[in-house]
């Protein structure tokens, strides 16, 4: 069975958007635990991040970063960590969801004061945002990817591929009469010039390639039947150069998010080794 | 003339050599812990043809196969293959015994009896049928496997033995081929009851063998007929009602049919004549639409044709084509001989209507569904029924990061194994990992003997230590799933043969489901997603498809 959050509206698949149900639903009762001890410590004391509670808020959201952390370090050692790399992701992403829970628990909700206190608040917030966007990308993207493109395509290869579409079209309209010749040049040879990053295909996986491609059908009525075989096959290439451009721009989103993660989430680490001292030293 | 004959005599020696190394190559690997007191150099054609099973055969043969031919001594107590495993070779007896048992009746030789005696114990509700035929053969039958406790692998067995006893073979005994030919897993446990001197032959060989000598194949076949054929009639459907006399009659009667891939076994609008019976590989039905073929269902072992035709008068001519999709092996049995088994066996009839009603239901609707007929071209085409365990990724949750190929490169010394490319089905990917296939081609014409069932499940490994990078296992490889690397040394002065030598070092690489951790394959484990999917059969495939688009 799905599970499914009605809404007033509409049903929303939870599937879709969330991998695993259950690490989401663990994560709800993580955070829901964490509320009610707040709110306990909110009856018998005072809210504060200098107490015992606020000292063990800290304590338990540094621990959560190093463990979430630890996740790159399985990744990059593959077969040795205990349980998949599935539940290792899923454990990075609702992990770091109690880590913010634990980081404005810590702060008792308040704005921070200090540049290294602001830093960490902002860098906790900030990787919370980027995370849950860099969730949502993959799983947004790949299903783009698949439902709107005939082809599949590593990323590493797309260079190789590109060229070789591009040769084949080239000597194609080389060895074409003057009018194949003509139209590839004004209508498609900037296409095949190298792969592309073009926005338009979050929003259209075509990239508009139809009408770019509109001219061909009035110059068709003109040629001979191997030309228009020539331009047949030159459409076809142009077509897949622009599902390469695709696999291009949209895997590039697949890799790229991390850099507004990854680099954070090492200086905060740092900045966090910081604090420790700092409260240690004082 | 005379200045001829040195340089012939120089090339002898060469091709001689040459095999030799083969022959060294082979079987230098072959478990030598494992209880081989003595394996043999590679035999002429001349000490071949001293042996019985060899002696149809002409020299020139003998000597191109002699490399995947060896003799062994084994030593009393040793395990020659054990049930479940993959084995590429086939053991003749010259000498001794060997115990043939399941694992529950391991240690209990003092109940063994040869599988062949001129006065065989009689099994439990066993009958007297054809007095020739019991004089030679003991049939155990499913009811009395039943009885005899719990019975095991009938799905594949290529001996019949319940567990708890077992069965000898001696001197001028054949085992092990049934399994090796076919692709199955081994029913028994085969372990020496003495000291031995085995024959042993790969599978090479052994196809060769069968293709050439009509007799050799009749040799098979006759074993098959002893060992198997009575348990696959009995459990068939069509004649599990039919009392065991009837069965061991008919099985005298049919004709075993070996075809080759793309092999037509029957074409639409030829006379039909018979029914089949698949008793391993599969066969597609497809039938003429416009010009080119549709494709409407495949049969897998066990599944039979030929009942429509059989029973309807009208139908005189095949209504489809049948073809073997790689190689396959099949029961052919005459209508005549069938007509007569129905007169007989009246409640035969009502199964024959019955399988007749689901081939003609289920070819009307694949007739009709175009999509389920594509399904099964696509799935036919691509190996999803000859695979063991297809690495499929849904796209629709892949992000593409390779983590499925640097885990498998980090586990295989920085090689990775497979290519995350190849066929999209719906939002399915099926990459370009080993299949582990049911019968696996690769197997055929590798000069060393480095690609092989690792005897671990349907585990197939290529032995770096002894792979020349010659690529036939890639070539004969249907699903390109075996890659060429190039190791970036070169073959030094001492390599054999010797046309190695100074060349470029290849070594193919696939696939090996990361048999030797404990853990599931690399690629699996490794996937962030959990995108990564091993399938097993073409069930499983469309099951995966099924779950993965309600997501």
């Amino acid at each position: 069975m799905k599970a499914r959050f009605q809404t007033a509206s509409r049903a929303v698949d939870l599937h879709r958007w969330v991998q695993s149900p259950a690490w989401l639903k663990a994560f709800l009762a993580a955070a829901a635990l964490t509320m009610a001890v707040g709110l306990i410590q909110l009856w018998t004391s005072e809210f504060r991040s200098g107490n015992n509670w606020g000292v063990a808020y800290g304590i338990t959201a540094a621990v959560l970063l190093a463990s979430v952390s630890a996740y790159s370090i399985r990744r990059r050692s593959p077969g040795r960590g205990p349980a998949s790399a599935r539940h290792w992701l899923q454990f990075h992403i609702f992990g770091g969801g109690l880590f913010l829970l634990m980081v404005l628990m810590h702060t008792a909700f308040r704005l921070p004061h200090g540049v290294l206190a602001w830093s960490l608040w902002i860098l906790s917030l900030w990787l919370a945002v980027s995370g849950i966007l860099g969730t949502l990308i993959q799983r947004w993207i790949p299903r783009l990817l698949t439902s709107g493109l005939a082809t599949e395509a590593n990323y590493d290869r797309l260079p190789d591929l590109a060229k070789a579409v591009r040769e084949e079209a080239e000597s194609l309209a080389e060895a074409g009469s003057i009018a194949v010749r003509r139209y590839f040049q004004d209508n498609l040879q900037e296409g095949f010039a190298q792969l592309r990053t073009r926005p338009i295909f979050f929003v259209d996986i075509t990239g508009g390639a139809q009408a770019q491609l509109r001219q061909s059908s009035h110059i068709r009525g003109f040629l001979e039947a191997d030309e228009q075989k020539t331009l047949d096959r030159l459409i076809e290439l142009f077509q897949a150069k622009t599902e390469l451009d695709a696999h291009h721009t949209l895997q590039k989103a697949l890799r790229w998010w991390l850099y507004g993660h990854v680099p954070f989430a090492l200086v905060l680490i740092l900045l966090v080794v910081v604090h420790v001292l700092t409260v240690l030293y004082y | 003339m005379a200045a001829g004959q040195p340089g012939r005599q120089i090339m002898a020696e060469k091709t001689l050599f040459r095999l030799s190394v083969q022959h060294q190559d082979r079987w230098s690997t072959f478990d030598a812990d494992s209880g081989i007191v003595s394996l043999s150099e590679k035999l002429s054609a001349e000490q071949l043809r001293r042996y019985e099973i060899f002696k149809d055969y002409r020299e020139p043969f003998l000597e191109r196969i002699s490399p995947d031919v060896t003799v062994a001594s084994w030593k009393k107590g040793s395990v020659l293959f054990e049930e479940g495993s993959y084995i590429d070779l086939a053991f003749f007896v010259l000498e001794g015994e060997v115990e043939l048992s399941l694992k529950a009746g391991q240690g209990q030789a003092e109940a063994s009896r040869p599988i062949l005696e001129t006065q065989p114990t009689k099994p439990v509700g066993w009958q007297e049928a054809d007095t020739a035929a019991a004089e030679k053969t003991v049939y155990f039958t499913k009811t009395q496997f039943q009885k005899s406790n719990q019975i095991a692998f009938l799905s594949s067995l290529d001996i019949d033995l319940p567990p708890g006893d077992v069965m000898r073979l001696g001197k001028g005994e054949f085992f092990g081929e049934i399994g090796a030919l076919n692709g199955w897993p081994q029913s028994v446990t085969a372990q020496t009851a003495s000291d031995c001197l085995l024959i042993q032959i790969r599978i090479p060989a052994l196809r060769r063998m069968k293709e050439k000598s009509e007799v050799f194949k009749d040799r098979i076949d006759s074993i098959y007929r002893k060992r198997s054929l009575f348990r696959q009639l009995k459990e068939s459907p069509l004649f599990s009602s039919c009392p065991d006399t009837f069965l061991v009659g008919l099985s005298k009667k049919v004709e075993l049919v070996s075809c080759r891939p793309d092999d037509v076994v029957v074409a639409e609008g030829t006379p039909a004549d018979s029914l089949y019976l698949v008793r391993s590989g599969f066969v597609k039905i497809s039938r003429r639409l416009g010009e080119g073929q549709q494709v409407l269902s495949y049969l897998s072992k066990g599944m039979s044709f030929g009942e429509p035709e059989l029973l309807f008068e009208e139908l005189e001519d095949w209504a489809c084509s049948y073809s073997s999709v790689g190689y396959s092996e099949l029961v052919k049995f005459s209508f005549s001989d069938l007509r007569r088994v129905v007169q007989a066996h009246p409640e035969v009839e009502s199964g024959l209507w019955e399988q007749a009603a689901a081939r003609i239901k289920q070819s009307g609707g694949s007739g009709r569904d175009l999509h389920k007929s594509e399904f099964i071209q696509f799935a036919l085409e691509k190996g999803l029924v000859e695979g063991n365990s297809v690495l499929v990724i849904d796209l629709n949750d892949c992000t593409r990061c390779d983590d499925c190929v640097r885990a498998c490169a980090d586990t295989h010394g920085g090689r990775p194994r497979f290519v995350r490319e190849g066929d999209r089905y719906a939002n399915l990917l099926i990459t370009k990992a080993c299949y582990h296939c049911q019968d696996p081609v690769c197997l055929i014409g590798c000069p060393t003997g480095a690609i092989r069932r690792a005897n671990v499940g349907e585990v197939v490994e290529i032995r770096d230590d002894i792979c020349i990078g010659c690529s036939n296992c890639a070539d004969n490889c249907p699903y390109d799933a075996i890659v060429m690397h190039d190791t970036r040394s070169r073959w030094g002065d001492d390599a054999v043969p010797k046309s190695l030598r100074g060349q470029e070092r290849l070594l193919a690489s696939k696939c090996d489901l990361c048999y030797t951790s404990a853990s599931d394959p690399a690629c699996v484990r490794n996937c962030p997603q959990g995108c990564a999917h091993r399938v097993g059969s073409i069930e499983e495939f469309r099951q995966l498809l099924d779950e993965r688009q309600r997501v």
